[in-house]
């Protein structure tokens, strides 16, 4: 097929990209988005681009980055795919500089290439505090360029409701909500991309959009595609907490040479320095978790309001705050009256990254023809830990080689959606119309946004930082219990105009689906590995589980088994971040 | 428990009546109004005790970084998010932005102010994703000034401040003259540059703003946007000999 139907769904830094590469080969793309481009997740990053090219740093290479990574993923990593990203990282740095960010400088006006997380050696380049912000925006501008020449229609304010398959079970289109109406229409596609991004807000304390409860990634998973590797939530433990939600601003005050420490007995403890003198305040963060929950065995220290980290950056020179710091001072100030410049500020943990999401093969293909995955809202690059300089490179790179594999599906391709029988389409349009006249109508007592709330305390409670067989089985139930009184919900809002209520009904019914995947796949995972910490299993078990757990979704409840990933560069290093 | 005392301005439709409801809300420490608003959704009582639709509004990010929770409160426009409430003298009123079409309560219709991002060729002349080299590095000036500009979030809290921003007027806005600006200093030599300018010149653009000044205060990121229009105007005034 030459001109295949393309949907991108999600308008995020991954899905522009996606958008991008489609459009430049002269395939027409549908862009559908619950929001503007300029409000995805990317908008709120101060995270920096990995690129292990600093002269200053004779030991570097392409090789000791590619084995940084996967210690952090701790070896639970596809090998080969994430080889063929870390080789692309020059590659995406110079592609972000021709469209126009500024990378900060030396005094002599070269690359100044700073610390993260996961690496002893400094190979993160940073455009300022938003670096986020300026690549999505960047990407949002060559995306509208193509608008301009007829090769992009973007589709805002639609919610994804569900995918349309023909008789051999291939993707022939999708249905989707008009936010604002309620209007359900279909869309006729022969390739769909998921775009969309994590699924961080069914946890408590997060630093996810609003938006980011998983829907589309949840229905699709109903719908029959699997998923991978969801037990792996990623959680930043230098998170400031607002009544609103979290905000992140450790990767780029880490870069600036932050410390942690410990008030214990008056005295400053700086507790990563001297545990970890190798990696000091660059350990990974799960290593900080673990640490701290191995030494105070108290989950509430860890997650509450309790302060017991606190992140110092009132050491640093003057100029820094009026320079490089003066972004990251006002934003701190702003939302937590507290000033970085003179005193070191409480921190804590919360939700930064869910490293699981759908299935995909080497081809950014789900297990469903014409159904392909990138970025957060696909499971791979991540493995068990994503040191926070790696979420552009996957972003992009997952968001460019997706369109291309989609592409070359396509050719293959000799009957797409136009081939499919209009009833087809029109009986999943009626089935949906069915499906949102039945949640408008529930007349229970029970309330979605209480039960959310009861749910995102459980997923903090029993699937983060800390994890054990009691505590998992109990969420499990949670759960269960969760779903049926969503049976007797009844929305505040019955209305047919912007209606909130229902599509908030929807997200909660798509979180409590994923966070059964999440839990099973947890209790499945009988060792410790990255992110993933239980404390009734806490040795890593190469022999069982160097393996990515992948989820089908059954109504009786999530069936989880484990597959093999590919080994063929090194063998999967331990951490030894001490 | 003290009580807070809220106005908020709704609108059920974008064709109906716009009509004012009274909300009181437990206080707690830091409650931004986004907080405010968060707690009507959980429990949509208003000041009367009558159960009433949750107020609808736009928000993601909750840490002034998505651009969507603009809103006038107590007669100011700002980002709900970054606003606490103990600031505020009470009653606290919200409204939505007066210069967008209401879609619904607190949410507006903000797609009209990224379309001049359209007409003026808000983009950087690109030869596609292969790999084609390295754009030069920044100068410390420029870099400067781009990092400055590159924190607009596309609230549009210049656009609703602005006198000559309207429905009866073509002019594009301080955000799209500001967001070109900021690609017009790239060095890689940007091709579309001149075409931009000649954009700008025409009508809708520079020379539709009045030297107000409105929107360079109301910027919540404190963006020269003031000073942006006068230096751009003066680059015209060179270009134009």
């Amino acid at each position: 097929m030459k001109k295949p139907r393309v949907v991108v769904l999600g308008s995020g830094s991954s899905g522009l990209m996606a958008t991008i590469k489609f459009a430049e080969s002269g395939i027409p793309v549908t862009l559908v988005s619950a929001l503007p481009s300029y409000a995805a997740h990317s908008s709120s990053l101060c995270h920096g681009l990995a690129l292990p090219q600093n002269p200053r740093e004779a030991g570097d290479s392409d090789a000791l980055f590619l084995k940084d990574i996967i210690t952090a993923a701790d070896g639970l990593a596809d090998q080969n795919s994430l080889k063929n990203l870390t080789d692309w990282s020059g590659r995406i740095y110079r592609l972000l500089t021709r469209l126009g960010i500024a990378f900060s400088t030396t005094q002599e006006n070269r690359l100044d290439f700073r610390p993260a997380e996961g690496a002893r050696v400094y190979r993160t380049l940073y455009a300022g505090f938003h670096t986020g912000r300026r690549l999505l925006y960047a990407l949002d501008q060559v995306v509208r360029s193509f608008e301009e020449k007829g090769l992009v229609t973007r589709r805002d304010n639609l919610e994804f409701v569900s995918l349309i398959r023909s008789a051999e079970e291939s993707v022939c289109g999708l249905t989707v909500m008009n936010k604002l109406n309620m209007d359900l229409e279909y869309i006729k596609a022969d390739i769909v991309v998921a775009a969309t991004g994590g699924f961080g807000q069914i946890f408590l304390n997060n630093t996810h959009p609003q938006v980011a409860t998983g829907l589309a990634v949840s229905v699709l998973y109903q719908q029959g595609a699997r998923l991978a590797n969801m037990e792996f939530v990623q959680s930043q433990m230098g998170a400031l907490h607002t009544l609103d939600g979290s905000l992140n601003v450790a990767p780029y005050a880490l870069s600036e040479g932050g410390r942690f420490f410990i008030e214990t007995g008056g005295k400053r403890w700086y507790f990563l320095e001297e545990n970890f003198p190798k990696y000091r305040n660059w350990v990974t963060s799960d290593a900080v978790h673990r640490f701290l929950f191995d030494k105070y065995r108290d989950k509430a220290k860890l997650t509450g309001e309790y302060p017991l980290v606190y992140f110092d950056l009132s050491h640093r020179p003057r100029e820094l705050f009026e320079g490089r710091l003066k972004n990251l001072r006002e934003q701190v100030k702003k939302f937590t009256s507290h000033d970085i410049a003179h005193s070191p500020v409480p921190v804590s943990s919360a939700v930064t990254s869910t490293l699981g999401g759908l299935e995909t093969d080497n081809y950014h293909m789900t297990n469903i023809s014409g159904l392909f995955a990138c970025g957060d809202a696909g499971h791979r690059y991540k493995g068990a830990y994503q040191p926070d300089n790696m979420v552009y490179l996957t972003s992009l790179y997952s968001g460019y080689w997706a369109a291309t594999h989609a592409l070359l599906y396509a050719s293959g391709l000799n009957r797409g959606a136009d081939s499919v029988p209009e009833s087809v389409f029109d009986d999943e349009l009626k089935r949906q119309h069915e499906a949102n006249r039945t949640m408008l109508d529930l007349a229970g007592q029970e309330k979605p946004r209480l039960l959310f709330e009861e749910l995102k305390h459980w997923m903090s409670d029993q699937a983060t930082v800390v994890k054990d067989e009691a505590g998992l089985t109990k969420a499990a139930d949670k759960i269960l219990e969760l779903k049926k009184r969503f049976e007797r919900i009844k929305l505040a809002d019955t209305g047919r105009f912007l209606n909130e209520e229902l599509l908030f009904a929807r997200r909660l019914w798509g979180a409590l689906e994923l966070a059964q995947a999440v839990v099973a796949a947890s209790k499945a995972r009988k060792e410790s590995r990255g992110c993933h910490y239980r404390t009734d299993y806490p040795l890593r078990d190469d022999a069982l589980f160097l393996k990515a757990s992948s989820i089908t979704y059954n109504s009786m409840g999530p069936v989880v088994e484990f597959k093999d990933i590919d080994q063929s560069v090194i063998t999967p290093p331990h951490r030894a971040y001490c | 428990m003290p009580k807070l005392f809220i106005k908020i301005k709704r609108q059920d439709t974008p064709e109906a009546d716009s009509y004012w409801e009274d909300f009181k809300i437990s206080h707690k420490p830091g409650m931004s109004v986004i907080s405010v608003l968060k707690s009507i959704e959980q429990k949509p009582l208003n000041a009367r005790g009558e159960e009433v639709a949750p107020v609808v509004f736009s928000s993601s990010c909750h840490q002034e970084a998505c651009g969507l929770c603009t809103m006038v409160i107590n007669g100011r426009v700002q980002n709900a998010c970054s606003v606490k409430v103990d600031e505020l003298s009470q009653p606290i009123s919200i409204e939505p932005l007066k210069k967008f079409k209401v879609e619904r309560d607190l949410v507006v219709q903000k797609l009209s102010a990224i379309k001049p991002l359209k007409e003026l060729k808000a983009w950087l002349a690109f030869d596609g994703t292969y790999d084609v080299g390295e754009a030069p590095i920044y100068g410390e000036e420029e870099a400067s000034r781009s990092d400055t500009l590159s924190t607009c979030i596309r609230c549009m809290a210049c656009l609703e401040v602005c006198p000559r921003f309207n429905e009866r007027s073509a002019f594009v806005g301080a955000m799209a003259i500001a967001s070109v600006s900021n690609l017009s200093q790239h060095p890689v030599g940007d091709f579309l540059k001149s075409a931009r300018l000649e954009k700008l010149l025409d009508k809708g653009g520079l020379y539709d703003c009045d030297n107000v000044g409105n929107c360079q205060k109301a910027c919540p990121k404190n963006i020269p946007l003031f000073d942006v229009i006068v230096e751009l105007k003066k680059d015209a005034s060179r270009m134009m000999g």
